[in-house]
Parts: C-alpha cells; sequence; structure tokens
C-alpha cells in the first residue's frame, strides 16, 4: 500500500545520492568520450552494410570511389553524393571547409535520425534502416587506393 | 471494479502513444534520437497507482505503437531500454520511501538512453555511436526532471480524483 505523503514533495533527503550518481556517469561518460574521440581527421569514409563506398579526402577535396561500387553513388553537385543502395538512398553535402559531411535528404522511415547527426558533433552518421555509415578517417593509406577510382 | 482499472490503464496507454507520436513530429534536441520522453509520464502514473505489471503493459503498448509508425527494428532497442529504465523506477520506487518520483525519473532517463545506445552501437555493430553517450546521458538527466515534475503535479492534483472514480485501492491508498 502506497500513501499519497510519499509524492507530496519534488526533493527528498534520499535524491542527493541518486542526483550523484547521475552526475557521475554524465561526467564518465565525456571523460571517456574526450580520450576516445578522434581530434584531427584527414576525410571521411561511407560504408554500407559494413562495407566500404567511398572515402573523401578533405586536404586534396578528392573522393575515392570503391571497385564495384560505382553504381552506388551519384554525384550531384560539386559537394553533394547520392548515396543509394539496396536499403534506399541517402544525400550527403560536404562541407570543405569545416570538415564536415551531413545528410541533406533520405527516404528512411520516420524520424530520420541521420539528418541530424553530424561528423564535428558526434564523429559519427549512421543510418541504420539503410545500414548507411558515414565515418571519419585519419590518414587514407596509400595501399588502400589500389582499385580505387579518383574523382575530383 | 476492475473493469475501471482496465479503462484506466487503457487511457495511460493511450497518452503515453500519442505524446510519443506528437513528440517526433518535433526535430530531436541536440543530439539524435534524444527526446523529452513525454510518454513516460504515464508509464510513471501507471507504476505508482497500478503496479509493475500494469506499467509494462503501457511501457510495451507504448513500444509496439511506435513500431508501427516508426519501423520494426525501433522495438529492439526500445524494449530493453524502456524495460530495464522501468525495473530500476520499480525498484527505487518500492524499496526506500527517501526517493522522489522526479530523482526517480531523472535515473530512469539516463538508463533508458545509455542502454538505447549501447543496444544501437551492437545492432549497427559501429562503436562510434557510443560517442554519443555523454550527451545523451547529461539529456537524459534534464529530461527525466522535466518528466519527473510534470509527473509530481499530476500526482499531486490528480490522486484524489483518480482514486475515487477508478476504485485504485488496491495498489494505492489516500490518507
Amino acid at each position: 500500500m502506497r500513501n499519497i505523503k510519499e509524492f507530496n514533495k519534488p526533493f527528498k533527503k534520499g535524491d542527493l545520492i541518486i542526483y550523484i550518481i547521475a552526475i557521475i556517469i554524465v561526467v564518465v561518460c565525456f571523460v571517456s568520450v574526450a580520450l576516445l574521440k578522434q581530434e584531427s581527421y584527414q576525410g571521411f569514409e561511407v560504408l554500407i552494410d559494413n562495407e566500404l563506398i567511398m572515402q573523401f579526402d578533405f586536404s586534396s577535396n578528392s573522393a575515392k570511389i570503391a571497385d564495384g561500387k560505382q553504381q552506388c553513388i551519384e554525384k550531384i553537385s560539386d559537394n553533394k553524393y547520392k548515396i543509394s543502395s539496396e536499403y534506399g538512398f541517402n544525400i550527403i553535402e560536404i562541407d570543405k571547409v569545416n570538415k564536415n559531411v551531413s545528410v541533406i535528404e533520405t527516404d528512411c522511415g520516420f524520424s530520420k535520425e541521420c539528418m541530424h547527426m553530424s561528423l564535428s558533433g558526434g564523429g559519427v552518421i549512421i543510418c541504420a534502416p539503410h545500414k548507411f555509415t558515414v565515418k571519419v578517417v585519419n590518414a587514407v593509406d596509400d595501399d588502400l587506393r589500389i582499385g580505387w577510382r579518383n574523382e575530383s | 471494479m476492475k473493469a475501471k482499472r482496465i479503462v484506466f490503464l487503457g487511457v495511460l496507454s493511450a497518452l503515453a502513444s500519442i505524446m510519443f507520436l506528437i513528440e517526433n513530429l518535433f526535430p530531436p534536441l541536440i543530439v539524435p534520437g534524444a527526446k523529452l520522453g513525454l510518454g513516460n509520464i504515464f508509464v510513471l502514473l501507471a507504476l505508482v497507482y497500478l503496479g509493475f505489471c500494469d506499467a509494462l503493459i503501457v511501457v510495451v503498448v507504448k513500444s509496439l505503437i511506435a513500431a508501427i509508425f516508426g519501423g520494426i527494428s525501433t522495438l529492439l532497442y526500445s524494449i530493453p531500454a524502456s524495460i530495464t529504465s522501468l525495473i530500476v523506477s520499480f525498484c527505487l520506487l518500492n524499496f526506500s520511501k527517501s526517493f522522489s518520483i522526479v530523482a526517480i525519473s531523472s535515473i530512469a532517463a539516463i538508463i533508458n538512453n545509455l542502454i538505447q545506445n549501447v543496444v544501437f552501437a551492437l545492432i549497427t555493430k559501429t562503436a562510434d555511436v557510443l560517442l554519443y553517450s555523454p550527451y545523451l546521458a547529461l539529456i537524459g538527466l534534464l529530461s527525466g526532471i522535466v518528466t519527473g515534475l510534470a509527473t509530481f503535479y499530476v500526482l499531486r492534483y490528480l490522486s484524489t480524483f483518480v482514486i475515487n472514480k477508478f476504485n485504485l485501492k488496491t495498489s494505492y491508498r489516500e490518507e
């Protein structure tokens, strides 16, 4: 049996413990992420279903498309690419000055979370229904360029 | 008496689902996926007025209706997170009387956000999503306080009326 008087205060003594635990959780998350986050990045890569589709290098402003994946990518304008797959499409816009990427259009479900993600904010953009991922890469390894088509 | 209880449960489930749908019309708060979680007001009300099993029903109904609109995949990360935070708030509410509903709501919101984040990382196999976790935890804390305060005021002003109207004396009693 609960008593109505138990709920007559918005703050009780025991709350302090909960708030302290909550603040510790938040601080631990911030510290661990600050240690893990890549502060400087050279470019980004796009993956669908964990398969590499394209890489982009900010310093040379060049896009490289993985072998056999040309049909997935359609260049709309200088800094806009449409990446489509069996799951659907996402249009990304590259901000070369701020080294950032954002999804400006997609045909996925209801909330379109990916359109609110950015590389500078979290280091990764994910569209779960399309298995679409954009993440930062530090340096583009020269060996990886074999089999890549340059498109700058 | 039992019918009235079911009616009350249905009203809470409907309100929780509608809140969820209305919230989805607005852009997320700063971080993707972050929401105020106003639907949880009704989950907490079900937990206080009715009990754990009834609150669980509200959570499941809310998640199912969310899945109809947001896609089945949303069930995978909404169900584990919301059930865990429901269990945590049930334990805090029942095993100690020294916690207010506001604090319980805030810790439940943090746990809910972090578990959703981890499950999302596991499903999409990208650890990088965890980079959003500090912002999600912070937003969880703040949104939990907001929903907790809303629940507090609903409990304060609705109690007598609801108890008399719906005969909810089995798990909740006024003195």
